[in-house]
Protein backbone atom coordinates (compact mmCIF):
# COMPACT_ATOMS: atom_id res chain seq x y z
CA UNK A 1 0.00 0.00 0.00
CA UNK A 2 0.85 3.72 -0.57
CA UNK A 3 3.34 5.32 1.58
CA UNK A 4 4.79 9.07 1.80
CA UNK A 5 8.02 9.77 -0.26
CA UNK A 6 10.36 10.93 2.11
CA UNK A 7 8.05 11.92 5.02
CA UNK A 8 9.66 13.11 8.20
CA UNK A 9 7.92 11.25 11.28
CA UNK A 10 6.77 14.45 12.44
CA UNK A 11 3.06 13.40 14.61
CA UNK A 12 6.19 12.81 17.69
CA UNK A 13 8.39 15.38 16.96
CA UNK A 14 7.50 18.39 19.62
CA UNK A 15 10.55 19.50 20.58
CA UNK A 16 10.69 21.94 17.30
CA UNK A 17 8.15 24.50 16.62
CA UNK A 18 5.82 23.32 13.56
CA UNK A 19 7.22 23.86 10.41
CA UNK A 20 4.69 24.41 7.55
CA UNK A 21 5.86 20.75 6.19
CA UNK A 22 5.12 19.58 9.87
CA UNK A 23 1.51 21.15 9.63
CA UNK A 24 0.41 19.59 6.57
CA UNK A 25 0.96 15.61 8.28
CA UNK A 26 -0.22 16.18 12.07
CA UNK A 27 -3.96 15.73 11.33
CA UNK A 28 -5.83 17.83 12.82
CA UNK A 29 -9.40 16.37 14.60
CA UNK A 30 -12.49 18.71 15.42
CA UNK A 31 -15.96 17.77 16.65
CA UNK A 32 -18.70 19.58 16.37
CA UNK A 33 -22.07 18.70 17.38
CA UNK A 34 -24.75 20.05 14.91
CA UNK A 35 -27.90 19.27 15.85
CA UNK A 36 -29.12 16.58 18.54
CA UNK A 37 -28.68 13.34 16.64
CA UNK A 38 -25.88 14.27 14.48
CA UNK A 39 -21.64 15.42 14.65
CA UNK A 40 -19.34 16.67 12.12
CA UNK A 41 -15.86 15.74 12.55
CA UNK A 42 -13.37 17.66 10.38
CA UNK A 43 -9.85 16.41 9.77
CA UNK A 44 -6.82 18.17 8.24
CA UNK A 45 -3.38 16.64 7.45
CA UNK A 46 -2.41 13.17 6.41
CA UNK A 47 -4.30 10.09 8.03
CA UNK A 48 -1.60 7.49 7.77
CA UNK A 49 0.28 5.22 9.78
CA UNK A 50 1.27 7.99 12.17
CA UNK A 51 -2.19 9.76 12.87
CA UNK A 52 -4.79 6.96 11.89
CA UNK A 53 -5.39 6.36 15.86
CA UNK A 54 -6.17 9.79 16.74
CA UNK A 55 -9.23 9.82 14.95
CA UNK A 56 -10.68 6.59 15.38
CA UNK A 57 -10.46 7.50 18.85
CA UNK A 58 -12.05 10.80 18.25
CA UNK A 59 -14.99 8.58 16.49
CA UNK A 60 -15.50 5.67 18.61
CA UNK A 61 -17.85 7.35 21.25
CA UNK A 62 -19.68 9.10 18.51
CA UNK A 63 -20.60 6.01 17.15
CA UNK A 64 -22.51 4.01 19.53
CA UNK A 65 -25.99 5.47 19.48
CA UNK A 66 -28.35 4.24 17.13
CA UNK A 67 -29.90 6.77 15.08
CA UNK A 68 -27.12 8.99 15.21
CA UNK A 69 -25.20 10.17 12.17
CA UNK A 70 -21.16 11.26 11.93
CA UNK A 71 -20.35 13.49 9.55
CA UNK A 72 -16.77 13.10 8.56
CA UNK A 73 -15.37 15.80 6.47
CA UNK A 74 -11.74 14.88 4.48
CA UNK A 75 -11.50 18.10 2.75
CA UNK A 76 -8.44 18.70 4.36
CA UNK A 77 -6.96 15.24 4.39
CA UNK A 78 -3.71 15.49 2.31
CA UNK A 79 -2.67 12.10 2.33
CA UNK A 80 -4.66 8.50 3.20
CA UNK A 81 -2.35 5.08 3.17
CA UNK A 82 -3.63 1.69 4.46
CA UNK A 83 -3.94 2.30 7.91
CA UNK A 84 -5.66 5.16 7.11
CA UNK A 85 -8.54 3.17 5.02
CA UNK A 86 -8.53 0.78 7.75
CA UNK A 87 -9.41 3.24 10.17
CA UNK A 88 -12.38 4.32 8.12
CA UNK A 89 -13.62 0.98 7.43
CA UNK A 90 -13.43 -0.36 10.87
CA UNK A 91 -15.70 3.06 11.73
CA UNK A 92 -17.90 1.88 9.25
CA UNK A 93 -18.09 -1.36 10.80
CA UNK A 94 -18.48 -0.16 14.30
CA UNK A 95 -21.38 2.07 12.78
CA UNK A 96 -23.20 -0.09 10.84
CA UNK A 97 -23.12 -3.01 14.05
CA UNK A 98 -24.64 0.64 16.14
CA UNK A 99 -27.18 1.82 13.70
CA UNK A 100 -25.45 4.99 13.01
CA UNK A 101 -25.01 6.63 9.79
CA UNK A 102 -21.22 7.19 8.94
CA UNK A 103 -20.90 9.77 5.74
CA UNK A 104 -17.92 11.27 4.33
CA UNK A 105 -17.95 15.13 3.13
CA UNK A 106 -15.80 16.00 0.32
CA UNK A 107 -12.90 13.86 0.35
CA UNK A 108 -9.73 15.09 -1.65
CA UNK A 109 -9.53 13.26 -5.77
CA UNK A 110 -6.79 11.15 -4.22
CA UNK A 111 -8.90 9.81 -1.25
CA UNK A 112 -11.49 9.39 -3.72
CA UNK A 113 -9.56 7.47 -5.94
CA UNK A 114 -8.49 4.89 -3.10
CA UNK A 115 -11.61 4.37 -1.77
CA UNK A 116 -12.83 3.54 -5.21
CA UNK A 117 -10.05 1.02 -6.03
CA UNK A 118 -10.90 -0.86 -3.38
CA UNK A 119 -14.68 -0.54 -3.65
CA UNK A 120 -15.02 0.97 0.15
CA UNK A 121 -17.20 4.16 -1.86
CA UNK A 122 -19.71 1.24 -2.43
CA UNK A 123 -20.61 1.57 1.20
CA UNK A 124 -18.81 4.81 3.23
CA UNK A 125 -21.12 7.24 0.86
CA UNK A 126 -19.49 10.80 0.12
CA UNK A 127 -21.35 13.93 -0.18
CA UNK A 128 -19.92 17.36 -1.41
CA UNK A 129 -21.33 19.42 1.81
CA UNK A 130 -22.69 18.51 4.75
CA UNK A 131 -25.40 20.63 4.15
CA UNK A 132 -26.69 18.43 1.39
CA UNK A 133 -26.43 15.20 3.52
CA UNK A 134 -30.17 14.22 3.77
CA UNK A 135 -31.66 13.72 7.39
CA UNK B 1 29.70 -38.54 -20.38
CA UNK B 2 26.69 -40.08 -18.64
CA UNK B 3 24.50 -37.26 -17.23
CA UNK B 4 22.41 -40.29 -15.95
CA UNK B 5 26.03 -41.00 -13.50
CA UNK B 6 26.16 -37.78 -12.40
CA UNK B 7 22.77 -37.33 -11.53
CA UNK B 8 22.59 -41.12 -9.82
CA UNK B 9 25.87 -39.36 -7.36
CA UNK B 10 24.34 -36.00 -6.49
CA UNK B 11 22.00 -38.02 -4.49
CA UNK B 12 24.10 -38.56 -1.42
CA UNK B 13 26.18 -35.29 -1.84
CA UNK B 14 25.57 -31.44 -0.62
CA UNK B 15 25.41 -28.07 -2.12
CA UNK B 16 28.99 -27.43 -1.44
CA UNK B 17 30.33 -30.63 -2.83
CA UNK B 18 28.91 -30.14 -6.09
CA UNK B 19 30.67 -27.75 -7.97
CA UNK B 20 33.80 -30.79 -7.40
CA UNK B 21 31.48 -33.48 -8.52
CA UNK B 22 30.25 -31.31 -12.25
CA UNK B 23 34.00 -30.57 -12.69
CA UNK B 24 34.89 -34.28 -12.46
CA UNK B 25 32.04 -35.61 -14.33
CA UNK B 26 32.74 -32.70 -17.23
CA UNK B 27 36.30 -33.12 -17.77
CA UNK B 28 35.87 -36.89 -18.23
CA UNK B 29 33.79 -35.58 -21.16
CA UNK B 30 36.33 -32.78 -22.66
CA UNK B 31 34.50 -30.15 -20.57
CA UNK B 32 37.36 -28.64 -18.77
CA UNK B 33 37.53 -26.08 -15.67
CA UNK B 34 33.71 -26.05 -15.21
CA UNK B 35 32.55 -23.11 -12.55
CA UNK B 36 28.93 -22.68 -11.35
CA UNK B 37 27.54 -19.03 -10.78
CA UNK B 38 24.64 -18.41 -8.62
CA UNK B 39 22.16 -15.17 -9.72
CA UNK B 40 21.56 -13.41 -6.39
CA UNK B 41 17.53 -12.49 -5.66
CA UNK B 42 17.75 -9.04 -7.41
CA UNK B 43 19.43 -10.64 -10.80
CA UNK B 44 22.48 -7.97 -10.32
CA UNK B 45 25.66 -10.47 -9.72
CA UNK B 46 26.68 -13.78 -10.63
CA UNK B 47 28.82 -15.67 -8.11
CA UNK B 48 30.86 -18.48 -8.43
CA UNK B 49 29.95 -21.23 -6.05
CA UNK B 50 33.15 -22.57 -5.29
CA UNK B 51 32.02 -25.02 -2.15
CA UNK B 52 34.26 -23.29 0.49
CA UNK B 53 33.05 -21.12 3.61
CA UNK B 54 29.64 -20.26 4.72
CA UNK B 55 27.61 -19.65 1.78
CA UNK B 56 29.66 -21.82 -0.33
CA UNK B 57 31.61 -19.07 -2.16
CA UNK B 58 34.78 -18.10 -0.17
CA UNK B 59 37.28 -17.30 -3.01
CA UNK B 60 35.23 -17.03 -5.98
CA UNK B 61 34.65 -14.74 -8.67
CA UNK B 62 31.94 -12.37 -9.12
CA UNK B 63 30.72 -10.93 -12.36
CA UNK B 64 27.83 -8.21 -12.71
CA UNK B 65 24.47 -9.09 -14.77
CA UNK B 66 24.99 -6.10 -16.77
CA UNK B 67 27.95 -5.49 -19.01
CA UNK B 68 30.02 -8.53 -18.66
CA UNK B 69 30.20 -11.83 -20.65
CA UNK B 70 28.67 -14.06 -18.20
CA UNK B 71 25.94 -11.34 -17.75
CA UNK B 72 24.74 -11.88 -21.47
CA UNK B 73 24.95 -15.49 -21.68
CA UNK B 74 22.38 -15.15 -18.67
CA UNK B 75 20.19 -12.07 -20.14
CA UNK B 76 20.05 -13.18 -23.58
CA UNK B 77 19.64 -17.18 -22.16
CA UNK B 78 22.62 -18.42 -24.87
CA UNK B 79 25.83 -20.47 -25.34
CA UNK B 80 28.63 -17.95 -25.61
CA UNK B 81 31.85 -18.30 -26.39
CA UNK B 82 34.70 -16.00 -25.08
CA UNK B 83 36.39 -14.12 -28.31
CA UNK B 84 40.23 -15.48 -27.43
CA UNK B 85 41.40 -18.52 -26.76
CA UNK B 86 43.36 -19.74 -24.06
CA UNK B 87 46.53 -21.64 -24.22
CA UNK B 88 46.58 -24.86 -22.89
CA UNK B 89 50.04 -26.80 -23.05
CA UNK B 90 50.47 -26.98 -26.81
CA UNK B 91 46.90 -26.60 -27.90
CA UNK B 92 44.17 -23.42 -26.89
CA UNK B 93 40.69 -23.75 -25.62
CA UNK B 94 37.58 -21.87 -25.78
CA UNK B 95 35.85 -20.71 -22.95
CA UNK B 96 32.08 -20.99 -22.70
CA UNK B 97 29.31 -19.48 -20.55
CA UNK B 98 26.54 -20.78 -20.73
CA UNK B 99 22.96 -19.91 -19.10
CA UNK B 100 21.83 -22.35 -16.17
CA UNK B 101 17.50 -22.36 -16.42
CA UNK B 102 15.38 -24.69 -15.22
CA UNK B 103 12.58 -24.26 -18.05
CA UNK B 104 12.42 -20.69 -17.71
CA UNK B 105 14.08 -20.21 -14.51
CA UNK B 106 16.94 -18.65 -14.48
CA UNK B 107 19.72 -19.76 -11.78
CA UNK B 108 22.98 -18.61 -13.01
CA UNK B 109 25.55 -19.47 -15.60
CA UNK B 110 27.78 -22.62 -16.00
CA UNK B 111 32.01 -21.73 -17.05
CA UNK B 112 33.79 -24.45 -19.17
CA UNK B 113 36.54 -24.60 -21.39
CA UNK B 114 36.76 -26.85 -24.56
CA UNK B 115 39.46 -27.73 -27.03
CA UNK B 116 37.14 -27.39 -29.90
CA UNK B 117 33.76 -25.63 -30.84
CA UNK B 118 31.73 -27.67 -33.10
CA UNK B 119 27.85 -27.84 -33.08
CA UNK B 120 27.95 -31.12 -30.86
CA UNK B 121 30.18 -29.12 -28.34
CA UNK B 122 28.10 -26.68 -27.19
CA UNK B 123 24.76 -29.12 -27.06
CA UNK B 124 26.97 -31.16 -24.79
CA UNK B 125 27.34 -27.49 -23.20
CA UNK B 126 23.42 -27.61 -22.88
CA UNK B 127 22.94 -30.53 -21.82
CA UNK B 128 25.12 -30.46 -18.53
CA UNK B 129 23.78 -26.85 -17.97
CA UNK B 130 20.64 -28.42 -17.72
CA UNK B 131 22.27 -31.29 -15.78
CA UNK B 132 23.47 -28.52 -12.83
CA UNK B 133 19.63 -26.72 -12.66
CA UNK B 134 17.91 -29.75 -11.48
CA UNK B 135 20.93 -30.53 -9.30
CA UNK B 136 20.36 -26.91 -8.05
CA UNK B 137 17.13 -27.20 -7.30
CA UNK B 138 17.18 -30.54 -5.39
CA UNK B 139 19.56 -29.09 -3.28
CA UNK B 140 18.23 -25.46 -2.70
CA UNK B 141 15.28 -25.80 -0.16
CA UNK B 142 17.62 -26.85 2.33
CA UNK B 143 20.60 -25.27 1.88
CA UNK B 144 21.59 -22.20 3.93
CA UNK B 145 24.42 -21.86 1.94
CA UNK B 146 22.35 -21.39 -1.32
CA UNK B 147 20.21 -18.65 0.88
CA UNK B 148 23.85 -16.94 1.72
CA UNK B 149 25.20 -16.55 -1.77
CA UNK B 150 22.52 -15.09 -3.56
CA UNK B 151 22.00 -12.77 -0.86
CA UNK B 152 23.77 -9.26 -0.97
CA UNK B 153 22.13 -7.44 2.03
CA UNK B 154 20.23 -8.75 5.07
CA UNK B 155 16.37 -9.62 4.81
CA UNK B 156 14.01 -8.41 7.12
CA UNK B 157 11.71 -11.79 8.68
CA UNK B 158 8.75 -10.43 6.65
CA UNK B 159 10.91 -10.77 2.92
CA UNK B 160 12.34 -14.00 4.67
CA UNK B 161 8.53 -15.48 5.04
CA UNK B 162 7.49 -14.07 1.07
CA UNK B 163 10.61 -15.88 0.04
CA UNK B 164 9.26 -19.09 1.08
CA UNK B 165 5.79 -17.82 0.39
CA UNK B 166 5.73 -17.63 -3.35
CA UNK B 167 6.59 -20.41 -6.38
CA UNK B 168 9.62 -19.61 -8.65
CA UNK B 169 9.39 -16.53 -10.44
CA UNK B 170 9.31 -18.21 -14.01
CA UNK B 171 6.70 -20.93 -15.37
CA UNK B 172 6.53 -21.90 -19.03
CA UNK B 173 3.93 -24.66 -20.12
CA UNK B 174 0.57 -25.51 -22.03
CA UNK B 175 1.55 -22.32 -24.83
CA UNK B 176 1.92 -19.64 -21.96
CA UNK B 177 4.76 -18.44 -19.95
CA UNK B 178 4.43 -16.29 -16.21
CA UNK B 179 7.14 -14.26 -15.13
CA UNK B 180 6.83 -12.72 -11.53
CA UNK B 181 9.39 -9.77 -9.55
CA UNK B 182 8.72 -8.41 -6.43
CA UNK B 183 10.98 -5.30 -4.92
CA UNK B 184 12.37 -4.32 -2.30
CA UNK B 185 14.01 -7.92 -2.29
CA UNK B 186 15.28 -7.66 1.29
CA UNK B 187 12.36 -5.71 3.02
CA UNK B 188 9.44 -6.61 1.67
CA UNK B 189 6.07 -6.22 3.43
CA UNK B 190 2.96 -7.62 2.69
CA UNK B 191 3.13 -7.97 -0.98
CA UNK B 192 2.71 -11.66 -2.94
CA UNK B 193 1.82 -13.12 -5.96
CA UNK B 194 0.92 -16.74 -6.63
CA UNK B 195 0.02 -19.33 -9.16
CA UNK B 196 -0.25 -23.01 -9.87
CA UNK B 197 -1.28 -25.50 -12.60
CA UNK B 198 -4.16 -27.65 -12.63
CA UNK B 199 -4.40 -29.25 -16.03
CA UNK B 200 -5.15 -26.75 -18.02
CA UNK B 201 -5.92 -24.44 -15.45
CA UNK B 202 -3.67 -21.45 -14.51
CA UNK B 203 -4.37 -20.41 -11.41
CA UNK B 204 -3.19 -16.88 -10.80
CA UNK B 205 -2.99 -14.12 -7.83
CA UNK B 206 -1.66 -10.91 -7.11
CA UNK B 207 -1.84 -9.58 -3.45
CA UNK B 208 -1.00 -6.59 -1.19
CA UNK B 209 -1.57 -6.92 2.58
CA UNK B 210 -2.01 -3.68 4.35
CA UNK B 211 0.98 -2.14 5.85
CA UNK B 212 4.85 -3.12 5.69
CA UNK B 213 5.73 -4.71 8.92
CA UNK B 214 6.30 -8.12 9.78
CA UNK B 215 2.46 -8.22 10.45
CA UNK B 216 1.85 -7.38 7.16
CA UNK B 217 4.20 -10.40 6.41
CA UNK B 218 1.78 -12.87 8.37
CA UNK B 219 -1.16 -11.41 6.71
CA UNK B 220 -0.10 -11.98 3.33
CA UNK B 221 0.98 -15.04 4.32
CA UNK B 222 -2.63 -16.28 5.95
CA UNK B 223 -4.13 -15.05 2.73
CA UNK B 224 -2.21 -16.66 0.21
CA UNK B 225 -2.12 -20.40 2.29
CA UNK B 226 -6.30 -19.70 3.04
CA UNK B 227 -6.43 -19.29 -0.73
CA UNK B 228 -4.45 -22.77 -2.33
CA UNK B 229 -6.31 -24.38 0.05
CA UNK B 230 -10.01 -23.40 -0.54
CA UNK B 231 -8.48 -23.93 -4.02
CA UNK B 232 -7.33 -26.90 -3.92
CA UNK B 233 -10.36 -28.24 -2.45
CA UNK B 234 -12.28 -27.12 -5.92
CA UNK B 235 -13.42 -23.65 -4.28
CA UNK B 236 -14.37 -21.28 -6.94
CA UNK B 237 -12.60 -17.89 -7.46
CA UNK B 238 -15.47 -15.99 -5.58
CA UNK B 239 -15.64 -19.17 -2.99
CA UNK B 240 -11.89 -18.90 -2.36
CA UNK B 241 -11.79 -15.19 -2.04
CA UNK B 242 -14.80 -15.51 0.87
CA UNK B 243 -12.38 -18.22 2.68
CA UNK B 244 -9.61 -16.02 2.77
CA UNK B 245 -11.56 -13.31 4.09
CA UNK B 246 -13.03 -15.37 6.93
CA UNK B 247 -9.47 -16.37 7.72
CA UNK B 248 -8.71 -13.20 7.72
CA UNK B 249 -11.58 -12.02 9.81
CA UNK B 250 -10.50 -14.80 12.58
CA UNK B 251 -7.04 -14.08 13.07
CA UNK B 252 -7.06 -10.29 13.29
CA UNK B 253 -10.95 -9.03 13.42
CA UNK B 254 -10.40 -6.52 10.79
CA UNK B 255 -7.91 -4.36 11.76
CA UNK B 256 -5.52 -5.63 8.68
CA UNK B 257 -6.82 -6.40 5.07
CA UNK B 258 -5.49 -8.05 1.84
CA UNK B 259 -6.46 -6.43 -1.65
CA UNK B 260 -5.92 -9.02 -4.29
CA UNK B 261 -7.01 -10.16 -8.08
CA UNK B 262 -7.74 -13.80 -8.51
CA UNK B 263 -8.03 -15.17 -11.58
CA UNK B 264 -8.02 -18.45 -13.92
CA UNK B 265 -6.93 -19.06 -17.22
CA UNK B 266 -7.67 -21.93 -18.86
CA UNK B 267 -4.54 -22.25 -21.18
CA UNK B 268 -6.44 -24.14 -24.16
CA UNK B 269 -9.14 -21.48 -25.02
CA UNK B 270 -7.60 -18.54 -23.67
CA UNK B 271 -10.27 -17.68 -21.61
CA UNK B 272 -9.41 -15.64 -18.83
CA UNK B 273 -12.11 -15.43 -15.55
CA UNK B 274 -11.18 -13.18 -12.50
CA UNK B 275 -12.74 -11.56 -9.03
CA UNK B 276 -11.45 -7.86 -7.88
CA UNK B 277 -10.91 -8.00 -4.16
CA UNK B 278 -10.49 -4.50 -4.57
CA UNK B 279 -7.29 -4.40 -6.09
CA UNK B 280 -5.42 -2.21 -8.79
CA UNK B 281 -7.50 -3.35 -12.22
CA UNK B 282 -4.84 -5.87 -14.13
CA UNK B 283 -3.58 -4.49 -17.71
CA UNK B 284 -3.85 -6.46 -21.08
CA UNK B 285 -1.32 -5.66 -24.06
CA UNK B 286 -2.56 -7.21 -27.44
CA UNK B 287 -0.40 -6.90 -30.19
CA UNK B 288 2.06 -4.82 -28.54
CA UNK B 289 0.19 -1.64 -29.41
CA UNK B 290 -3.12 -1.77 -27.49
CA UNK B 291 -3.61 -1.85 -24.27
CA UNK B 292 -6.64 -1.94 -21.54
CA UNK B 293 -7.57 -2.03 -18.06
CA UNK B 294 -9.78 -4.91 -17.26
CA UNK B 295 -13.02 -3.95 -15.91
CA UNK B 296 -14.73 -5.50 -12.59
CA UNK B 297 -16.59 -3.92 -10.00
CA UNK B 298 -14.38 -4.40 -6.46
CA UNK B 299 -15.57 -6.31 -3.99
CA UNK B 300 -13.91 -5.16 -0.88
CA UNK B 301 -10.60 -6.12 0.45
CA UNK B 302 -10.42 -9.04 1.60
CA UNK B 303 -10.54 -8.93 5.89
CA UNK B 304 -12.73 -6.11 5.53
CA UNK B 305 -16.62 -8.03 6.01
CA UNK B 306 -17.89 -5.41 4.17
CA UNK B 307 -20.28 -8.32 2.16
CA UNK B 308 -20.20 -6.48 -1.06
CA UNK B 309 -21.36 -8.50 -4.01
CA UNK B 310 -18.43 -10.39 -5.78
CA UNK B 311 -18.85 -10.64 -9.33
CA UNK B 312 -16.48 -12.75 -11.54
CA UNK B 313 -15.69 -11.26 -15.13
CA UNK B 314 -14.80 -12.94 -18.07
CA UNK B 315 -12.35 -12.29 -20.77
CA UNK B 316 -11.40 -13.99 -24.38
CA UNK B 317 -7.82 -13.52 -24.84
CA UNK B 318 -5.79 -13.90 -28.03
CA UNK B 319 -2.78 -15.55 -28.82
CA UNK B 320 0.16 -13.49 -27.89
CA UNK B 321 -2.18 -11.53 -25.18
CA UNK B 322 -0.01 -10.49 -22.23
CA UNK B 323 -1.83 -9.94 -18.98
CA UNK B 324 -0.01 -7.73 -15.94
CA UNK B 325 -1.26 -7.86 -12.38
CA UNK B 326 0.49 -5.94 -9.92
CA UNK B 327 0.94 -4.04 -6.81
CA UNK B 328 0.85 0.00 -6.32
CA UNK B 329 4.37 0.57 -5.51
CA UNK B 330 5.30 -0.42 -9.07
CA UNK B 331 3.56 2.70 -10.53
CA UNK B 332 3.90 4.61 -7.24
CA UNK B 333 7.64 4.50 -6.76
CA UNK B 334 8.83 8.15 -7.23
CA UNK B 335 11.85 10.09 -7.91
CA UNK B 336 13.54 12.70 -6.11
CA UNK B 337 11.28 15.14 -6.90
CA UNK B 338 8.32 13.32 -6.29
CA UNK B 339 7.22 12.30 -10.04
CA UNK B 340 6.23 8.45 -9.96
CA UNK B 341 6.92 5.90 -11.98
CA UNK B 342 3.64 5.83 -13.42
CA UNK B 343 1.33 3.55 -15.21
CA UNK B 344 1.61 4.80 -18.52
CA UNK B 345 5.47 4.41 -18.12
CA UNK B 346 5.07 0.97 -16.55
CA UNK B 347 2.93 -0.59 -19.36
CA UNK B 348 5.37 1.28 -22.28
CA UNK B 349 8.47 -0.20 -21.10
CA UNK B 350 6.83 -4.08 -20.81
CA UNK B 351 5.53 -3.09 -24.84
CA UNK B 352 8.56 -1.76 -25.56
CA UNK B 353 11.33 -4.33 -24.30
CA UNK B 354 9.07 -7.09 -24.49
CA UNK B 355 8.13 -6.56 -28.12
CA UNK B 356 11.90 -6.86 -28.71
CA UNK B 357 14.47 -9.15 -28.64
CA UNK B 358 14.10 -9.92 -24.51
CA UNK B 359 12.45 -12.96 -22.89
CA UNK B 360 9.36 -12.34 -20.69
CA UNK B 361 11.64 -12.90 -17.81
CA UNK B 362 14.34 -10.48 -18.90
CA UNK B 363 11.93 -8.01 -19.39
CA UNK B 364 10.98 -7.68 -16.13
CA UNK B 365 14.59 -8.03 -14.64
CA UNK B 366 15.06 -4.53 -16.36
CA UNK B 367 11.68 -3.19 -15.29
CA UNK B 368 12.65 -4.04 -11.89
CA UNK B 369 15.77 -2.21 -12.35
CA UNK B 370 14.10 1.05 -13.98
CA UNK B 371 11.88 1.22 -11.28
CA UNK B 372 15.06 1.24 -8.80
CA UNK B 373 16.85 3.71 -10.60
CA UNK B 374 14.03 5.93 -10.74
CA UNK B 375 13.49 5.68 -7.19
CA UNK B 376 17.43 6.25 -6.55
CA UNK B 377 17.76 2.37 -5.95
CA UNK B 378 15.49 2.49 -2.53
CA UNK B 379 11.57 1.50 -2.62
CA UNK B 380 9.93 3.33 0.22
CA UNK B 381 6.66 0.61 -0.51
CA UNK B 382 6.19 -3.33 -1.70
CA UNK B 383 6.15 -3.61 -5.27
CA UNK B 384 5.03 -7.10 -7.24
CA UNK B 385 4.52 -8.08 -10.63
CA UNK B 386 2.93 -11.05 -12.30
CA UNK B 387 3.08 -11.25 -16.33
CA UNK B 388 1.58 -14.37 -18.26
CA UNK B 389 1.56 -14.46 -21.73
CA UNK B 390 -0.14 -16.75 -23.90
CA UNK B 391 0.67 -17.58 -26.99
CA UNK B 392 -2.13 -20.30 -27.51
CA UNK B 393 -0.34 -23.03 -30.00
CA UNK B 394 3.12 -20.98 -30.25
CA UNK B 395 4.66 -23.44 -27.42
CA UNK B 396 7.91 -23.97 -29.63
CA UNK B 397 8.78 -20.39 -29.23
CA UNK B 398 8.75 -19.82 -25.59
CA UNK B 399 11.81 -21.66 -23.92
CA UNK B 400 14.64 -20.40 -23.52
Amino acid sequence: MTRPHARKDTATSTNQPPTLDDQQHVPHVDVRRTSTDRHLVTVRGALDLHTAHRLADTLQPLLLTDGHSVLLDLSGVTFLDSTGLTCLITAYRTARTNGVRLALIAPSERVRHMLAVTGVDQVLRSYPTADSVPD
Amino acid sequence: MSLVRLMQASHTITLEQLPQLVADHAASAGMHDTAVFLVDVQETVLRELTGWGLDAGEGGQEFTVSGSLPGQAYQRVEVIPESTRARVGDGARRRWWVAITDGVERLGVLRADTDTDTEPVRQALKDLASMVALLLLSKRSFSDSYARLVRTEPMNVAAEMQWNLTPPPAYAGHATTVGAVMEPAYQVGGDAFDYAVAGHTLHLGVFDAMGHDTTAGITANVAVAACRNARRQGATLAETSQAVERALIEQFNAHRYVTAILADLDMESGRLTWINRGHHLPILIRDSRWTSELACPPAGPMGTGLGLPIIMATEQLEPGDRLLLYTDGIVEARDARGVEFGRDRFVDFIRRHHSGRHTLHETLRRLMTAVMEHHDGKLDDDAAVLLTEWRGGHQQELIP
